[in-house]
């Protein structure tokens, strides 16, 4: 799932589309305890797409108690990303554009399918994390928990942290009729981006006195040691995937646990 | 030389488990005396063991305990489940439930702004009130009763916490339904089926510490025909 190479061609309407990103992207989705004991598959999803000057990454964590969830993340993440890469393509350039237009987007995939299929939209609810990475700059959309983390010159920064619902079983989502309202947008400088969903969030994020703070033991290491992976050709995916299935990780939470992060390649940091 | 696992590289946090609070409002008031007082106290005693039987319950539920009778009294401040130790409670005195219900409101407030100020995440509380009357500290229309009506309905439209009414033996139940919230309806003991209401009782204390984010969480009923109560219009 990851890059590999300096151009990192995309395929849009059957052409070669080639980026002039310099990140790569590495991460994975694994399922939680408490859909291992249910047997139901992991309902986190993530997808990317090089377009133009930016890397794109969208990550969804569909809810649990429908239906549909995991099939939402899903389309959600691949409609928001094909979106934006499609509106570069066509010339627009604005982050914080393509960040609504994404995010809507998504939101439409969603829609166009619950129709199609005959079923409740509120069966595919589903929360949405979407990034637009430049050179040095991200822009984020964001509805529902999880959280995007940002380090520029190792300052490490939360862009964008999970909503404050009163309750730890609530939370905001892409299909709900408030989406709009939900919506919360920003963006910074950056070197590395890491988006998680809630199920990891807590290796990442720590909190006191009702205020989240970045936990800088879990992100430095791995912000460090990663590009030595791909210097020696590790499969990165796979590295990420062990980690999330780590005993100490799995400890952490019972849901499904996405982790993506973004970086330069080794060598290539300016 | 091959690179570390990223397990060892990285520091990973304990866990900041989500907490459940609960809180157990008693009625031990002198009709309570013999069966019935034994029987809540082992109830209270199956509770504890099983709860602390489920990995997830023992670390995420906080239980408290109010009992009203001689007076009202937070005999048990809200604990976590590993280091809670059920009261021997004695029956004797009026019925101040109406006393009890405020005071449980207050106390279940007062924890979920410890928990923010701690930061720590927490589920929806549940208040269970088990009488076996009715209240002697209000009557219906008084001042006190509109206060505790209203704190009862409103917290719950509120969705500050869940109010359960449990009635057992001569239960007061038109009342008990009147101080209910109006989509919850008090539910009366079957008798002598205390061990299985308590059994219920911990395992949706168990499925709600394992929910997760929007889940909605699907309860055995209470009321069919194996079920511990019964629901009196």
């Amino acid at each position: 799932m990851g890059s590999d190479s300096t151009l990192n061609p995309d395929i849009i309407n059957n052409t070669y589309f080639y980026s002039k990103s310099e990140f790569k992207v590495f991460g994975a989705s694994v399922q939680g305890v408490s859909h291992r004991k249910s047997n139901r598959s992991c309902e986190d999803a993530y997808a990317f797409r090089y377009a133009g000057v930016y890397l794109i990454i969208a990550v969804a964590d569909g809810v649990s108690s429908v239906n549909n969830g995991g099939k939402g993340a899903e389309i959600a993440v691949n409609g928001a990303v094909d979106a934006c890469s499609e509106m570069i393509r066509k010339g627009e350039t604005q982050g914080e554009l393509l960040i609504s237009e994404g995010i809507s987007a998504g939101r439409k995939a969603i829609l166009d399918h619950a129709y199609l299929e005959g079923m409740p939209l509120s069966s595919y609810a589903t929360t949405l994390l979407l990034v637009c990475i430049s050179e040095n700059k991200v822009f984020c959309g964001h509805i529902g928990d999880g959280a995007v983390i940002c380090v520029k010159n190792e300052d490490i920064h939360i862009l964008s942290e999970p909503v404050r619902c009163e309750y730890a079983n609530e939370t905001t989502v892409l299909t709900g009729s408030d989406w709009k309202c939900a919506l919360r947008r920003s963006s910074g400088e950056c070197d590395v981006v890491i988006l998680v969903t809630d199920g990891c969030q807590n290796a990442l994020l720590r909190r006191k006195n009702a205020q989240f703070f970045p936990y800088n033991p879990f992100i430095l290491p791995l912000v460090r040691s990663l590009p030595d992976y791909v210097r020696k050709g590790e499969d990165v995916n796979q590295a990420i995937s062990d980690l999330l299935f780590s005993e100490k990780m799995q400890a952490l939470s019972s849901d499904d646990m996405t982790l993506v992060i973004a970086f330069k390649s080794p060598g290539e940091t300016k | 030389m091959g690179l570390e696992r990223l397990e060892d590289v990285v520091d990973i946090p304990y866990p900041q488990h989500p907490h459940c609070p609960t809180i157990l409002v008693l009625d031990t008031s002198a009709s309570m005396s013999g069966n019935k007082i034994a029987e809540l106290n082992e109830g209270l005693q199956i509770l504890t063991e099983e709860l602390k039987e489920d990995d997830l319950a023992e670390k995420r539920i906080d239980l408290a305990v109010i009992s009203f009778g001689k007076g009202v009294e937070l005999i048990r401040p809200f604990t976590g489940i590993s280091k809670f130790i059920p009261p021997e409670l004695s029956a004797g005195g009026y019925t101040p439930m109406g006393e009890a219900i405020l005071l449980a409101i207050e106390v279940v407030e007062k924890r979920k702004a410890e928990y923010r100020e701690i930061g720590t995440d927490y589920y929806r509380p549940w208040i269970f009130l088990i009488t076996d009357g009715q209240p002697t500290d209000m009557r219906k229309g008084d001042a006190r009763w509109q206060e505790v009506v209203t704190a009862v309905h409103e917290g719950e439209k509120e969705r500050k916490f869940l109010f359960w009414a449990l009635g057992v033996d001569k239960a007061n139940m038109a009342l008990l339904k009147e101080i209910s919230p109006p989509d919850r309806m008090p539910l009366m003991l079957k008798e002598a089926r205390w061990a299985e209401m308590f059994l219920w009782l911990s395992k949706s204390l168990s499925k709600i510490s394992d929910s997760g984010i929007g889940e909605q969480i699907s309860l055995e009923s209470p009321v069919g025909p194996e079920g511990w109560g019964v629901i009196q219009l």
